[in-house]
């Protein structure tokens, strides 16, 4: 048979725009398969010229569902150009806000996106497979979806004002303390989210046991892995060096300096997407690839830090594994951390100092750069800038989660598009599968795709029997 | 319907319930946001419909959606009884008509809802409405106020019951 290329368009139940190529060869077995983001941003190039203190408000911007990861990476980075020091409470403050937005980022990636192909069955009918679905068939399990991310999203309102892109952090800390109120309010949700996790987690336990071929296929091969820790093996998301370990759980790099991200990351602009690759430099393009997120996150730690989502990683590690390798095992990773989150959220705002008001400090540029690098949900975000003496932006560059991740969820589509896709037959379900193994890494495409410039592409004119007559290449 | 003095408030029991959406970026499609800082009782301001309001859905006895529209003339309002509906999921955005199918689903009912839609002027990229949207949001505000109140709207003999896709214009008194 000639060649063919299957594709999918729109990749649906993902934050942002993107398809899918599967080229099939002349035996009808796959030769390649790509995963192509199909958006323009600009962020990294609108910003030039603007004050420095404007950037957390502009970079949240880039994104309606992690908006508070970017005003984080982004205040750090304009703490750097400070060169202060953030009061203890504004730190305390910054990691709560911090905490919450992966609480409900999270159940926005599990109940919203992947959920219907985790309860119904990857080859389930594409009309079951979204949240009505669900719905129809679990309404506990919708209703406890909702309240989780009602919970996460309603504790960013009370503390910075406002759901989505809220102005509360700020460079030099956060812009007003904590309400004696507020944090009553927010300590009496969190047993309504214990209880949803406690269900959900009850549920879905048993449910992951369904997928072994897609425990076996999905991005289910040896990467490094990436992410903060807190210099003692518990996790953390706001602060601290990088470390960097391989898929034998063995430690590559340690105490990575995030002033220092260009010495051992590097970025390469792939030819048919608006979205870069990263990867680490001391091994090369594209050798260096590695992973974020929650199943990196969890491979670069001992253990989470509380108690609950110990005990739920320890179920984890007991069938699967450790280090965690598929990338099947993000979902059950993520409700690992919603479930830390939570009880890490506990913690804080019964620190006998959450109430105190010093929390900002105040200053001029005295630094003309800076780096601020902090987890978001989806993984290590970087933000770096470089002012002139007056403080206004002469470059930024970002390095998203997504980023990160994109030379896996590259060899993750052919993986799975290799293990489902076969001799030219592809199902409905087969199709799902490539989709379900981004969705695995809850990509979010709109922060992910934020350079300028025309969209590097290569074109290929292919005849009727499937041979190549001509390429274009634009750079 | 019996007209009440004031619209139940929620710690009284289950009340009205207003739902207004809306950018507040681009000019008349404020007008929702517009219409609802003029009313009483329990309002819910938002940028777009999303799945976490069926949580107030199932405290609410009614439920009043209000929303700019590009397919009426600028100025006029269409009030219009909704029902849950089993519509295609959505992509991007939700319909109320899909909110009340997920009240439905999740909270075992669905309240009796309406939708009030207004009339644009102009969308453009401004924080500043037209003055025929502020006019329409002013009157958008009254006719849910009525709603809220149990009265009957605008249209003379029509109970609130029976009104469907009934396009009211501003001119017309009441």
């Amino acid at each position: 048979m000639p060649a063919q290329k299957i594709i999918i368009d729109p990749v649906t139940r993902i934050e942002g725009h993107a398809k899918i190529t599967i080229q099939l060869a002349e035996d009808g077995q796959v030769a390649d398969a790509r995963f192509h983001v199909t958006q323009l941003r600009g962020f990294e190039k609108l910003c030039e010229n603007r004050p420095f203190y404007e950037m957390p408000s502009l970079m949240a911007r880039i994104c309606g569902i992690c908006p508070v990861s970017h005003l984080i990476a982004s205040s750090k980075a304009c703490d750097a150009i400070l060169a202060v020091g953030i009061p203890p409470n504004g730190v305390r403050l910054r990691r709560i806000l911090n905490l919450a937005q992966i609480l409900q980022s999270h159940a926005l990636s599990v109940f919203h996106l992947s959920s219907p192909d985790l309860l119904f069955g990857m080859d389930a009918p594409p009309e079951k497979r979204n949240l009505f679905g669900v719905a129809a068939a679990s309404p506990e399990v919708a209703k406890d979806g909702i309240r989780l991310r009602q919970i996460g999203q309603q504790i960013i309102e009370l503390l910075a004002g406002k759901r989505i892109h809220p102005a509360w952090v700020v460079p030099g800390g956060v812009s007003a303390p904590l309400t004696e109120d507020k944090r009553d309010q927010i300590l009496a949700m969190l047993p309504d989210g214990f209880g949803a996790m406690d269900r959900t987690l009850e549920r879905f336990r048993h449910i992951f046991f369904r997928f072994p071929e897609e425990m076996a296929s999905f991005a289910n091969f040896q990467s490094m892995f990436l992410g903060l820790t807190d210099g003692a093996g518990k996790l953390e998301f706001y602060d601290g060096p990088l470390r960097i370990v391989g898929s034998d759980g063995a430690v590559i790099a340690d105490g990575l300096k995030p002033e220092s991200y260009q010495n051992y990351l590097g970025e390469v602009a792939e030819h048919d997407s608006y979205l870069k690759s990263a990867y680490y430099r001391p091994m090369g393009y594209p050798d260096g690839v590695y992973r974020v997120g929650p199943l990196a996150r969890l491979n670069l730690v001992t253990n989470c830090g509380t108690p609950r989502a110990d005990h739920e990683l320890g179920i984890l590690r007991s069938f699967a594994g450790s280090p965690l390798v598929s990338s099947f095992h993000y979902h059950h990773a993520r409700l690992i951390e919603m479930l830390h989150c939570l009880e890490r959220m506990g913690e804080l705002l019964q620190a006998p100092d959450v109430l105190d008001p010093h929390v900002r400090a105040f200053a001029q540029p005295n630094c003309e750069e800076g780096v601020g690098i902090s987890e978001a949900p989806r993984g290590m975000l970087l933000h770096h800038y470089k002012v002139d003496k007056n403080g206004l932006i002469k470059f930024a560059n970002l390095i998203i989660a997504t980023g990160h991740n994109n030379l896996a969820m590259n060899r993750g589509v052919k993986q799975v598009a290799t293990y489902f896709v076969k001799d030219g037959h592809f199902t409905e379900g087969a199709l799902n599968r490539v989709e379900a193994v981004i969705r695995a890494f809850d990509p979010c495409l709109s922060c992910s795709t934020h350079a300028y410039g025309q969209m590097p592409m290569k074109l290929e004119l292919q005849g009727p029997d499937g041979s190549l007559l001509d390429t274009q290449i634009r750079n | 319907m019996e007209a009440s003095s004031t619209p139940k408030s929620a710690t009284n029991g289950p009340g009205p319930l207003v739902i207004a959406y809306g950018s507040l970026l681009r000019q008349d499609d404020a007008m929702a946001w517009r219409a609802a800082e003029l009313l009483p009782g329990e309002v819910i301001r938002e940028h777009q419909l999303t799945p976490e309001l069926v949580t107030h859905l199932q405290k609410a006895s009614l439920v009043i959606f209000i929303d700019a529209a590009v397919d009426l003339s600028p100025g006029s309002i269409r009030l219009k009884a909704l029902h849950p509906a089993k519509l295609q999921p959505w992509s991007h955005h939700i319909l109320p008509e899909q909110l009340l199918t997920l009240a439905e689903q999740v909270n075992g009912e669905a309240p009796p809802a309406f939708l009030i839609s207004g009339g644009v002027q102009d969308t453009g990229l401004s924080e500043q409405m037209t003055e025929t949207g502020k006019k329409c949001a002013a009157t958008m505000a009254d006719l849910a106020r009525r709603l809220m109140y149990g009265k009957r709207p605008f249209c003379p003999g029509s109970p609130i019951d029976d009104l469907t896709n009934v396009v009211i214009n501003d001119n017309i008194g009441g």
